[in-house]
């Protein structure tokens, strides 16, 4: 009786520590988020959009990571994309974005159940070859098992020394807003 | 007479300005080409294209970053939202690391033609490597079933 007692005392604490483990190794990974942005001109407004962003994001921990190719945004016009690869991000040179950052309250979300989640995202944001701190709000949702997330936030071009040419210096923006939008995290 | 040279020089001047004009704009509302008609600079293996970011992407970028390259290789993937999108994953269904084709929507209907094992021939313009080689704008070569 005894033997049989340390028996399942034994194989409870396993069973307890592999589901640990497993949870704690849980990686939930997307190729296909979106990023767009958009900024507002005088002359006309500029956006882009890049549907091969990867995303990485370990709930246990919160540690979230995202690369994009900067030669993915694509423009509606050849010109502006033209513009947007030689002369402000120099995308042969600085070819990824990248950002490694925290999800807050990350560890305590459930994925059984149908909700949203407000959370705060801070980070290291990669580009150009220049490092600034983000911190921004995002929405996870978890909808019939399928989970997604969205953020918005605006950076300055300036603080990545993307220098914008001065003939159209005062007709374009040094502020980028940025939306992320990841349609359906899949399991790595 | 000299005033019908002055005339005939406004005339001129109006002109290349309209001429001028002309061609800013439609420099300036230039959509992005189609890859149909345009020689890839490089002819290459799915296989051979991973391989090659694999090892050195700094090297591989130097090669085939910002060029139209020619990839040919298993289809190991088709991700088709009919008529908004569609992506072909290239190279072994066991690799980690492929080519990743997103296709030209004018393309979207020669895709019936192929399945998940069948060989293909795409045309791309390489925007380069996350966890797969990532071509845009890809036009379909050849089925070389």
């Amino acid at each position: 009786m005894k033997i049989k007692h340390i028996q399942y005392s034994i194989c409870l604490v396993l069973s307890l520590s592999i589901s640990a483990t497993v949870r704690t190794q849980t990686k939930l990974y997307t190729k296909s988020a979106t990023i767009q942005f958009f900024s507002k001109t005088k002359l006309e407004n500029i956006e882009a959009t890049n549907n091969k962003v990867l995303c990485v994001w370990i709930p246990d921990s919160g540690d979230i990571e995202f690369a994009v190719l900067m030669k993915g945004f694509v423009f509606k016009k050849a010109l502006m994309q033209e513009h947007f690869n030689d002369e402000y991000v120099e995308s042969d040179k600085y070819p990824k974005v990248t950002f490694k950052g925290k999800m807050e309250g990350s560890n305590t979300m459930s994925f059984d159940v149908d909700r949203m989640y407000n959370v705060k995202v801070k980070g290291i944001l990669n580009m150009h070859g220049i490092s600034n701190e983000v911190t921004t709000n995002a929405m996870i949702r978890i909808r019939q098992g399928v989970i997604s997330a969205e953020a918005n936030f605006t950076i300055t071009l300036s603080d990545y020394k993307i220098k914008i040419p001065s003939i159209v210096s005062t007709n374009i923006s040094n502020q980028i807003s940025l939306q992320v939008a990841v349609p359906a995290f899949q399991s790595l | 007479m000299r005033a019908v040279y002055k005339r005939s020089f406004f005339v001129l001047l109006l002109v290349l300005i309209a001429v001028a004009a002309f061609l800013g704009f439609r420099s300036y509302n230039r959509k992005l080409p189609t890859l149909e008609n345009v020689v890839p600079r490089q002819r290459i293996a799915a296989e051979n294209l991973t391989y090659q970011y694999e090892h050195d992407e700094e090297k591989a970028n130097k090669l085939f970053l910002g060029f139209v390259i020619q990839v040919t290789g298993q289809v190991a993937e088709i991700s088709y939202k009919p008529g908004v999108s569609c992506n072909i994953l290239i190279g072994n269904a066991a690799d980690l690391h492929r080519v990743s084709c997103i296709l030209d929507t004018n393309q979207f209907e020669k895709i019936a033609k192929y399945a998940v094992g069948s060989i293909i021939t795409l045309k791309g313009y390489c925007t380069g490597y996350l966890i797969d080689v990532e071509l845009n704008r890809c036009i379909i070569v050849s089925n070389e079933n």
